[in-house]
């Protein structure tokens, strides 16, 4: 390979994008290499298997490879790619969305005494957001993550903005009584289960 | 104050994951080239069509021109030989002949225009190409001697054309011009071109495997969805079996307590226990795959045996004298080691003797049955060989007679029963199913049952191990 993994690294951006362009597999890998990995976390928090994660970040690079003629490049690379990965991924977890529908939940009182997540590794914390409810999971990303505003989320999903904040505060709420659980876990054994 | 807290709260989770990142599987990359040169395939395909083309159409004009070159070099000097014996036979060419070399040089100095007025026009073309050819001859060819040149060689000299040709003789010359004996010594050989191997195109290499991936994949994937479709783990079902048994142990008088009993009974509960008749069942059943081809299957039956035998006494009852069959009051068992006890003396003066009348028996079960089977075929038609055991609950019986006089008895389980409150039963059985839907499946199933002990008491004195043999018709639901 031309640019394969050592190489990878060395190219700009622009280099990326204008090889990739060209239709160059060796430039196309070379983009892959270099961002598979944080998009495999993106993957991996809108979905609950790292299979179905990986059948995302698949059908995000084939996007972003076609896609890659139109980049106007008016934002990094990066963040660019990344609102592929969402996108597909919310394109793959729409049909589940639609099973398991979201509604508007009761008040939920948010303890007011956050559990801190710092020290925590993120593996840890893909654990714990894998394991909310789909509309928790997905509401959860765009809101706290992505940083999309309620307006916004409630457009990109076919949900109310009042949904979209209840599902926010059951995830946070959820996320919380996990926390809660881990760091007493924490304080009985230590750090070794990270 | 608690918006800034929650700021920080989403600020501290998108701090986690920015710097986060996993390795994806390396069949990920695969799966995105395979895509990307499926997107691709259709358009260099028709690029290749394209070249294909042209190369088909280059190799059609090569083979075109190659033909119209063999046959102007090998049919033309031919048909130049017929044409210049027609021409020789019908022109005289004693001119020609006797040309002296000068003339001949004139002739041969001619312009185009002026050869073409010559009356030996295509003779002397002839042979100017022969002389031609001539040159290109090693040296030893044009050492050949004039006669066998025949009348070609226009350099021979005046004087041996006149001593050897006079004009009888010129009909034969030229005849023997037809077939030049110079082509009979032509060495002509034939380079048969050699046969290569076709060169592969790397394009049409590279497209073939990857069509062939992509059948691969595609098979793994149908066989994958095929699998997830047909493996069915855990299922209920509802069914229904009919069939009926038959009592392949006979009744024998027992000893000691139930000596009495089985005196009394005497006949009647010999020809009871003989007795065989029709089983029905009906219940509620689940499954779970154990393994590859084993399932265990489990559930809760209500079973009922239902049999039609004869007596010949009848049991006046109370004050109305309700007449009992017999076979009811001889249920009783015998209290004591006595031969003949309190109730049995009271049964005996309430016995009457009738005429023979027919009864009938019918005893339920809950049975709850817990088999293995043995997937043989595992398809959209499935074929399976269940075995195990059932654990059958006695519930109650029922005893009618046929005439109008005779009451209906039912003899719950207890200690007026004469049967067993609980048996064990071998199960037997296949089970021929079909699929039809992912979640639905019916089959038929004969099955045999044997239980293990007799079905009577042991104070009774009798023995009866009904073997059944049924068919039921289940339907099957699948949960996943």
């Amino acid at each position: 390979m031309q640019h394969g993994r050592t190489n990878a690294n060395m190219l700009s951006e622009q280099e990326l994008i204008e090889g990739c362009r060209k239709g160059d597999r060796s430039f196309q890998q070379a983009l892959y290499e270099r961002f598979c990995r944080k998009m495999m976390v993106v993957c991996l928090r809108y979905s609950k298997t790292t299979a179905e994660a990986e059948d995302i970040l698949q059908e995000g690079f084939v996007k972003v490879f076609h896609a890659l003629k139109d980049f106007r490049q008016e934002s990094k690379l990066g963040t660019w790619i990344t609102r592929i990965m969402v996108n597909t991924a919310l394109n793959s977890q729409r049909r589940k969305l639609y099973l398991y529908p979201m509604v508007d939940v009761e008040k939920i009182d948010v303890p007011e005494d956050e559990v801190s997540i710092s020290g925590i590794h993120f593996s840890q914390l893909l654990e714990i957001i894998q394991s909310l409810p789909h509309g928790c999971q997905v509401v959860f990303n765009l809101f706290a993550i992505e940083g999309y505003n309620h307006k916004e989320i409630a457009e990109m999903l076919g949900i109310s903005e009042g949904t979209s904040k209840s599902q926010y505060s059951r995830a946070r709420s959820l996320l919380q009584a996990k926390l809660m659980k881990e760091s007493s876990y924490y304080e009985k054994y230590g750090e070794g289960k990270v | 104050m608690k918006n800034m807290e929650r700021e920080k709260f989403e600020d501290s989770w998108k701090d986690a994951f920015e710097e986060a990142g996993i390795k994806p599987s390396d069949k990920v990359w695969t799966n995105i080239e395979l895509e990307m040169e499926r997107a691709n395939g259709g358009e260099l395909k028709r690029r290749l069509l394209f070249y294909q083309m042209l190369a088909a159409a280059s190799v059609v004009f090569a083979m075109a021109i190659g033909g119209i070159g063999y046959y102007y070099s090998f049919k033309n000097p031919q048909t130049s030989g017929s044409t210049l014996a027609q021409s020789d036979v019908s022109q005289p060419l004693e001119n020609t002949i006797a040309q002296t070399p000068a003339a001949e040089r004139q002739t041969s100095t001619q312009t185009p225009a002026a050869e073409r007025q010559t009356s030996a026009q295509p003779v002397q073309r002839e042979e100017r190409s022969q002389a031609d050819r001539r040159e290109s001859l090693p040296s030893s060819r044009r050492e050949i001697p004039p006669t066998t040149l025949g009348g070609n060689n226009v350099e021979r000299s005046n004087a041996a054309v006149a001593s050897s040709v006079d004009e009888r003789d010129l009909p034969r010359q030229l005849d023997s011009r037809e077939l030049p004996s110079l082509y009979t010594h032509r060495e002509v050989t034939l380079t048969f071109a050699k046969r290569e191997e076709p060169e592969v195109d790397p394009v049409l290499k590279m497209l073939a495997d990857l069509e062939r991936r992509e059948r691969e994949v595609q098979t793994r994937e149908d066989r994958k969805k095929n699998e997830d479709l047909m493996h069915e783990s855990l299922w209920t079902s509802v069914g229904f079996a009919a069939g009926s048994f038959n009592t392949i142990q006979a009744p024998s008088a027992s000893s000691g307590s139930s000596l009495a009993a089985a005196a009394l009974a005497g006949p009647i509960v010999e020809n009871e226990a003989k007795a065989s008749g029709y089983a029905y069942s009906m219940g509620l059943n689940v499954g779970t795959r154990i393994s590859e081809r084993w399932v265990l299957q489990g559930g809760v039956n209500y079973l009922t045996q239902s049999s039609d035998y004869t007596a010949n006494s009848v049991v006046a009852d109370g004050p109305g004298f309700a007449f009992n069959s017999m076979s009811n009051e001889r249920y009783k068992p015998a209290t004591s080691n006595a031969v003949i006890n309190a109730d049995e003396y009271e049964l005996r003066n309430k016995l009457v003797y009738s005429a023979p009348y027919n009864v009938n028996n019918s005893m339920r079960y809950l049975s709850i049955p817990v088999q293995a089977g043995y997937l043989i075929v595992d398809k959209t038609l499935g074929v399976q060989l269940n075995a195990g055991v059932s654990t059958d609950l006695f519930l109650e019986n029922t005893v009618k007679g046929d005439g109008d006089q005779l009451a209906e008895t039912t003899v719950a389980r207890g200690a007026d029963s004469p049967y067993r409150a609980v048996n064990l039963s071998g199960l037997m059985g296949t089970e021929i199913s079909y699929r039809l839907g992912p979640h639905y499946r019916v089959s038929l199933n004969p099955d045999i049952r044997y239980p293990f002990n007799t079905i009577y008491k042991s104070e009774m004195g009798v023995q009866s191990s009904p073997l059944t043999f049924d068919v039921g018709l289940r339907f099957r639901y699948i949960f996943q």
